[in-house]
């Protein structure tokens, strides 16, 4: 498909108004999953203000450093969305696909450090299922880490999705099956979406690792 | 676009840095100052990196409305805690 067979769906008068429609359904998408993971954060805050001692004793055990690396990894692949939404909107297919794979490289980056930590977490008997090597030794501690992992575990599910949708597109851009400009919109859907799951990291980072700590 | 892109994503890393430090020189780290740096993060990255400037009013109130969503979430069920 070349860039001048790209055609709006019947329902729509042209490319402009479905790509207001699919801007729109995609902030309704997202509002939605910023909605759910307030619900986590709010559960970790009134932890924190309930529980100050014992959430203080499971924040001295995390690996914070990682997880500051680890944010950088996200905030770069914001970047690289960025101009690879740039490069779409030029027609720029080569550029574009460049910046899609180290996006999705960067993605894939985040989930190799996190699972470093949980394998450094889970020998140290911070997580669930280890619990006689804990150094945690009030409930209280070792339920917030339950939560960590829920939050950090469900956060981490939506980075493999943003990897794949990236991933996936590129290669489409590879098999010269997006034509761009004409459809830059759908770069700029999954690009919406890797900024809010970034955008959700950005709270739940301090949230789990800085706040609070060395208390 | 691209040179605010740039802008805006130095600016995330300065930010993030500043967290650190926080957290890692001053004993208790700050809560307050660490969440309001968090904030600043969430403002740059959706008037930077997002354009959110840039949609139509239809789709900013969107944003807004989850946003007021969480504020309300958020000031309802701690202020309770907060205030005892």
């Amino acid at each position: 498909m070349t860039a001048s067979e790209a055609r709006p769906a019947e329902q729509f008068e042209d490319l402009r108004q479905q790509a207001e429609a699919d801007r729109l359904g995609m902030w309704l998408f997202l509002a939605s999953e910023t909605m759910m993971f307030g619900g986590l954060l709010l559960v970790l805050w009134f932890y924190r203000l309930s529980h100050p001692r014992e959430t203080a004793e499971a924040l001295a055990s995390m690996h914070w450093l990682l997880a500051t690396g680890n944010t950088a990894l996200l905030l770069t692949g914001s970047l690289c969305m960025t101009l690879a939404l740039a490069a779409a909107r030029e027609g720029e297919a080569r550029v574009l696909r460049r910046w899609l794979w180290v996006a999705a490289l960067l993605g894939l980056g985040f989930l190799a450090g996190k699972s470093v930590e949980y394998g450094l977490e889970f020998q140290e008997g911070l997580l669930p299922g280890n619990d006689p090597a804990s150094p945690l030794k009030s409930g209280a501690a070792r339920l917030f880490m339950n939560v960590y992992l829920t939050a950090t575990a469900l956060h981490g599910v939506h980075i493999l999705v943003a990897v794949l949708l990236v991933g996936g597109l590129a290669w489409r851009v590879g098999r010269g099956n997006l034509p761009v400009p004409a459809k830059a919109v759908t770069v700029e859907m999954i690009a919406l979406y890797w900024h809010v799951v970034d955008l959700i990291w950005l709270f739940l980072y301090p949230t789990l690792y800085l706040a609070g700590r060395g208390a | 676009m691209k040179t605010r892109a740039v802008l805006a994503y130095l600016l995330l890393l300065a930010l993030l840095l500043v967290q650190a430090l926080l957290a890692g020189l001053v004993k208790p780290a700050p809560g307050v100052p660490i969440m309001l740096l968090a904030l600043g993060q969430a403002l740059v990255l959706l008037l930077g990196l997002v354009e959110l400037r840039a949609s139509s009013a239809l789709v900013r109130l969107f944003a807004a409305a989850s946003a007021f969503w969480l504020l309300l979430m958020f000031s309802l069920t701690l202020g309770e805690l907060l205030t005892r």
